[in-house]
């Protein structure tokens, strides 16, 4: 069975259709890089995986079944901007995250805080920009969710940061859990991903393993997108 | 649930406590300095040779803000927390809707009345310093508060209705509902007090007419909560 299935998802604010009939579906433990320009459409999908907004048309499917419930259960979501509140400490953070979510493992949690040098009293509203988004991606992998679904998680990270929070990503996965991620640093992500989907005005214009989109094409995934959506 | 209701209450300090503490020592210099310069035992209305009416009108703008700040808060931590930067973390939780909104309002009501026993002590204490003639302190601005109340229901509606509107197709209603039952369940209230019945006046008492309006508003409230948690599914 898919983990996650999308079936001609589309999403429309007003008069602008920002999702035009997305259909993709993704085998249990992969990681899918969704690739795209500024308003492709990449955050409006994966607000509708994260069960953040509604579709205008078409569904959400995930592990066989259907529903915000469902989504908010199965979906761990880092969004590209901050959602922690500036005046709670990280261990503060963590206490919210555990007692909002069901899924969140404190342990693997300390274990990513420790490694990134987050100190448990520090204020959120203290931390570097960079510190904020450590502590968000840190926050969101300690969930043991199916679906994790990352938007912009390397933005405002360091580069020594960086490493550690890539192999974070794919450190403590269930099995049988997918990552969604968007990101402009290719480069970086290129390691991790099993699959690509890019995406140009709400439509893909390409998808597929990256193993065989690299053989196909000969190039890297990130001259595969230059040359696919420069086009 | 309790720890909903805490975390809710904790927003609030947060973003009350530093407005809310220079509010309070505004009206608290206030309070005194028209103690000093009022009648001796306050025994006639202040005068304008006191100085304590243009006192009291600042005292009455700065109450009748004071005793909004509660709703302004309630409007402004739906539209943060729902549409602002809050939202993956309030809407990405698996913890029923009616738990949250639940939490909200009763964190909403208790700042309510922490404001308005905190004014109300304010009002009160030169009548514990002088006498009991000080109740006029307890003045409002009826222009500030009319604005107030037009502006916060224009708030309150188009927050809800930026919230919800890339989430359901109720948006529109839900907004309208939620942004003007207030002023609709305080119409009714007065519509109950002069209700007339086949040429027969029937004029509730005070108690049975809040019952009422209570009654209208649970009802309305738990409505919105089942349209919200189970048709538009938010």
């Amino acid at each position: 069975m898919t983990t996650l299935s999308i079936q001609m998802l589309r999403k429309r604010y007003g008069t602008k259709e920002a999702l035009r009939g997305v259909t993709f579906s993704v085998e249990p433990g992969r990681v899918v890089g969704i690739l795209g320009p500024n308003g492709s459409g990449k955050t409006t999908l994966l607000k509708l995986i994260a069960g953040l907004l509604t579709p205008t048309d078409g569904e959400v499917i995930v592990d066989g079944g259907t529903g915000r419930g469902r989504l908010h259960e199965n979906v761990a979501y880092l969004p590209d901007a901050p959602s922690l509140y500036p005046w709670a400490s990280v261990a503060g953070s963590a206490e919210q995250h555990r007692r909002l979510f069901a899924d969140f493992d404190p342990g693997a949690f300390e274990d990513m805080r420790a490694s990134l040098g987050l100190e448990p009293s520090a204020k959120v509203g203290s931390l570097s920009k960079g510190g904020v988004e450590q502590l968000g991606l840190a926050l969101t992998l300690s969930r043991r969710a199916l679906i994790t679904v990352l938007d912009e998680p390397l933005l405002g990270v360091d580069m020594h940061a960086r490493g550690e929070l890539l192999h974070g990503i794919v450190r403590g996965l269930r099995p049988d859990a997918i990552v969604l991620i968007t990101s402009h640093l290719i480069s970086d992500l290129e390691p991790l991903l099993d699959d690509v989907i890019m995406l140009r005005d709400g439509e893909i214009v390409l998808s597929g393993d990256a193993e065989e989109l690299r053989a196909k094409y000969g190039l890297t995934v990130e001259n595969i997108y230059r040359q696919e959506l420069a086009s | 649930m309790i720890w909903l209701i805490g975390m809710e209450l904790r927003k609030r300090w947060e973003s009350l406590k530093w407005p809310g503490l220079a509010l309070l020592l505004v009206l608290s210099g206030l309070v005194l300095l028209a103690v000093l310069l009022a009648p001796d035992d306050f025994a006639e209305l202040p005068s304008r040779a006191s100085g304590t009416v243009a006192i009291m009108a600042m005292v009455s703008v700065i109450v009748t803000v004071m005793g909004y700040y509660p709703y302004v808060d309630a409007a402004w931590r739906f539209a943060n927390d729902f549409r602002g930067r809050h939202a993956p973390l309030e809407f990405g939780s698996a913890v029923p809707t009616w738990k949250k909104l639940v939490a909200k309002l009763i964190a909403s009501v208790t700042l309510y009345l922490i404001v308005i026993y905190a004014t109300g002590f304010l009002m009160v204490l030169p009548g514990v310093l002088l006498n009991d003639r000080a109740a006029i302190f307890a003045l409002r601005s009826p222009l500030v508060a009319q604005a107030a109340a037009t502006v916060l229901v224009t708030y309150l509606a188009v927050s809800i209705y930026l919230s919800l509107v890339n989430r359901t197709r109720w948006a529109g209603i839900v907004a309208v509902l939620v942004g003007v039952s207030p002023v609709f369940l305080f119409d009714m209230a007065w519509f109950l007090y002069y209700l007339d019945l086949g040429g027969m006046p029937w004029y509730f008492d005070e108690t049975t007419r809040w019952v009422i309006t209570g009654a209208a508003a649970a009802v309305g409230f738990i409505g919105s909560l089942v349209l919200l948690d189970h048709q538009a599914d938010i």
